[in-house]
């Protein structure tokens, strides 16, 4: 097991972490202009519905991801009437990954960033200064949705600690879409070129198979007990590579815990990208006959059973939802204890994803997620009882403006 | 479209044609234009020369590809050269960048672009066949791909790294890394990555 966590201890950033300490927002979603500074711990965002809570809860994970949780369309988050937005985040000197303290994102006719004042041109450079997850109510896709949506999930959540990831992944569509261009147009390409893109899909599709098990490993391994807080049952992971079942690399994967995180990963890695080019081979003529790629991890799954059964198909709302917040709860986790920066700050958004839970739920949720210098933005239309002596600061919220007093 | 209209149709075409240049946007056309009607008579009538004869005076190199005013390109009628390597570049542009560092003496071959199958840009469109006819003359005993490092890039090397693989010539790849002289600081995090797995021994261990 490589689960040693790389904090020394005692040196805990016990509360002092902190993270995020200021939010400027300027004509984003409803605010027009408004600057927050924010107190280490739990901050509630209080405030009726349609005032811009959320909102507050996207501009951070904007920061963190350079996306939204709610949309794709970035012309969304720009205040209506207005030519674009700017976002600006101040956090706690020492703490981010690059030791960068100052973001800042404005979006007109094209994106600009910039990490302590400096332009910065690539967006994955930028993006992770600070871990963030969001728990919000669509989360339920995660155990309901397609297959994507866990690869999504699996990506993002490696990808914060390891920036090598997203880059593999990326080449990997990249060459994907190549190769199935290769396929439908086989006359104009030769063999050579198809034999030279398979090269380039093993080499970064074996990456990523690699990478999105060793997270599947961890959160297993580090987050399979304390589930029954929340969701009552056993939550187990699977972690199925869209590779052939007859591969031998795919059979290995069967058993994850045997294979799992304990074997060198540069010998594993060599090997899965020899039997991955192997089967990219012996798939050919079944690629070029259909003009596609068949197999890859472009059709990984990650399954997820509750007591032994496919939650997806068997499990009820409730179940499913509070699967769904074991997922992030354990993200979380994974976050906390695999990062190779104990100073990284770790900041949770939490949006209206409590309904369903019963008070007793609700509390043991809070203890999961709090201390350790964790960092949490709660929404809420009232402060519920299970956040007695937890909260540090409630912010008041209500059509855009942002108040400390009542 | 800011300038649609606002001057005579003379300095209009030219501001037009200059704004055809990468990098180069409206604005910019125009204060170029502008400048321009400051120059004497005989530096315009020079400079019209000189894109006249763009076209009319280079060409291609027979051998390697490189822009030439002759049949051979200066590189490879060069009698003090290395004949023994090649590098192998995607375009001629990228020449002047290994001539600039001066430590590379031997000839270059430029592909013309690369395999781009989302272009639909084939391995037939690019100069493989006269790479390939250089290598069966028995000379050559290395060849280097400096193919970009990016998919296609890497893609390309690797076709023509099986393309060649049955002739008796050693094929490598340049190496990526940390920029020299540079602050580490000031590297990205794919650089660092690359650099970190391509890193060298450089001493101690017994074994």
């Amino acid at each position: 097991m490589e689960r040693q966590p790389l904090q020394t201890p005692g040196h805990q950033p016990e509360n002092s972490g902190g993270s995020l300490r200021s939010l400027i927002l300027k004509q984003f979603r409803n605010y027009g202009h408004a600057e927050l500074e924010f107190k280490p711990g739990l901050t509630v965002l209080l405030g009726p519905n349609g005032q811009g809570k959320t909102n507050i809860l996207e501009a951070v994970h904007y920061l963190a991801f350079l996306r939204s949780f709610r949309t794709r369309q970035i012309k969304e988050l720009i205040r209506f009437g207005a030519d674009g937005f700017q976002l600006q985040a101040g956090l706690a000197a020492a703490v981010a990954e690059s030791g960068a303290d100052r973001l800042s994102v404005t979006f007109g006719r094209d994106r600009r960033l910039f990490l302590n004042g400096a332009p910065m041109d690539k967006g994955s450079e930028f993006i992770n200064q600070f871990f963030c997850v969001a728990f919000i109510p669509e989360d339920i896709e995660l155990v309901k949705g397609p297959a994507a949506e866990r690869r999504r999930w699996l990506d993002m959540l490696t990808g914060q600690l390891d920036r090598s990831h997203l880059r593999d992944l990326h080449a990997y569509n990249h060459a994907l879409k190549s190769r199935n261009a290769i396929l439908r147009q086989f006359g104009k390409f030769d063999a050579g070129s198809l034999d030279a893109y398979d090269q380039l899909l093993a080499r970064h599709g074996a990456a990523v198979i690699q990478n999105r098990r060793q997270t599947v490993g961890r959160l297993a391994s580090c987050a399979l007990a304390d589930s029954a807080v929340l969701v009552n049952g056993t939550l187990e992971y699977e972690y199925l590579p869209g590779l052939p079942k007859s591969d031998p690399s795919a059979s290995a994967d069967d058993h994850p815990a045997a294979g799992g995180d304990d074997a060198p990963s540069a010998i594993q890695g060599r090997k899965l990208q020899e039997a991955y080019l192997e089967m990219l081979v012996q798939n050919r003529s079944r690629d070029l006959r259909d003009g596609v790629t068949v197999w890859g991890p472009h059709r990984d799954e990650l399954v997820i059973r509750l007591s032994g059964r496919l939650l997806s198909a068997y499990g009820s709302e409730g179940q499913c939802r509070a699967s769904a917040l074991w997922l992030r709860v354990a993200s979380a986790r994974i976050l906390r204890e695999y990062t190779a920066s104990p100073q990284a700050a770790l900041v949770l958004l939490v949006d209206d994803v409590l309904g369903e839970l019963d008070e007793s739920r609700r509390a043991a949720f809070w203890d999961q997620i709090q201390g350790g210098g964790t960092q949490i933005f709660f929404t809420c239309t009232a402060i519920p009882p299970s956040l007695t002596g937890r909260v540090t600061q409630t912010l008041h919220v209500s059509a855009g403006v942002v108040s400390t007093g009542g | 479209m800011a300038s649609s209209g606002s001057y005579p149709q003379a300095l209009e075409e030219l501001i037009l044609s200059l704004r055809r240049l990468p990098g180069i946007g409206s604005r910019t056309a125009e204060r170029l234009a502008l400048a321009m009607l400051d120059w004497t008579a005989h530096d315009l009538e020079l400079f019209g020369a000189q894109l006249a004869n763009l076209k009319k005076r280079l060409r291609f190199c027979d051998s390697c590809g490189n822009l030439s005013e002759a049949p051979l390109c200066r590189i490879c009628s060069d009698p003090r050269r290395q004949t023994d390597v090649i590098c192998v570049v995607e375009q001629a542009g990228q020449i002047p960048v290994f001539e600039r560092a001066g430590c590379f003496r031997g000839l270059y071959h430029v592909l013309g672009g690369r395999i781009e199958p989302l272009e639909g840009r084939g391995p037939g469109e690019l100069r493989i066949e006269a790479l390939r006819r250089r290598l069966e003359g028995g000379q050559v005993r290395e060849l280097i791909l400096a193919t970009s490092p990016d998919v296609e890039g890497e893609a390309t090397a690797a076709y023509l790294a099986d393309a060649f693989r049955g002739l008796s010539v050693t094929i490598s790849r340049l190496a990526s890394g940390i920029p020299v002289g540079a602050d580490l600081g000031f590297a990205d995090s794919a650089t660092i990555a690359v650099a970190i797995n391509a890193r060298r021994t450089v001493g101690g261990g017994s074994g």
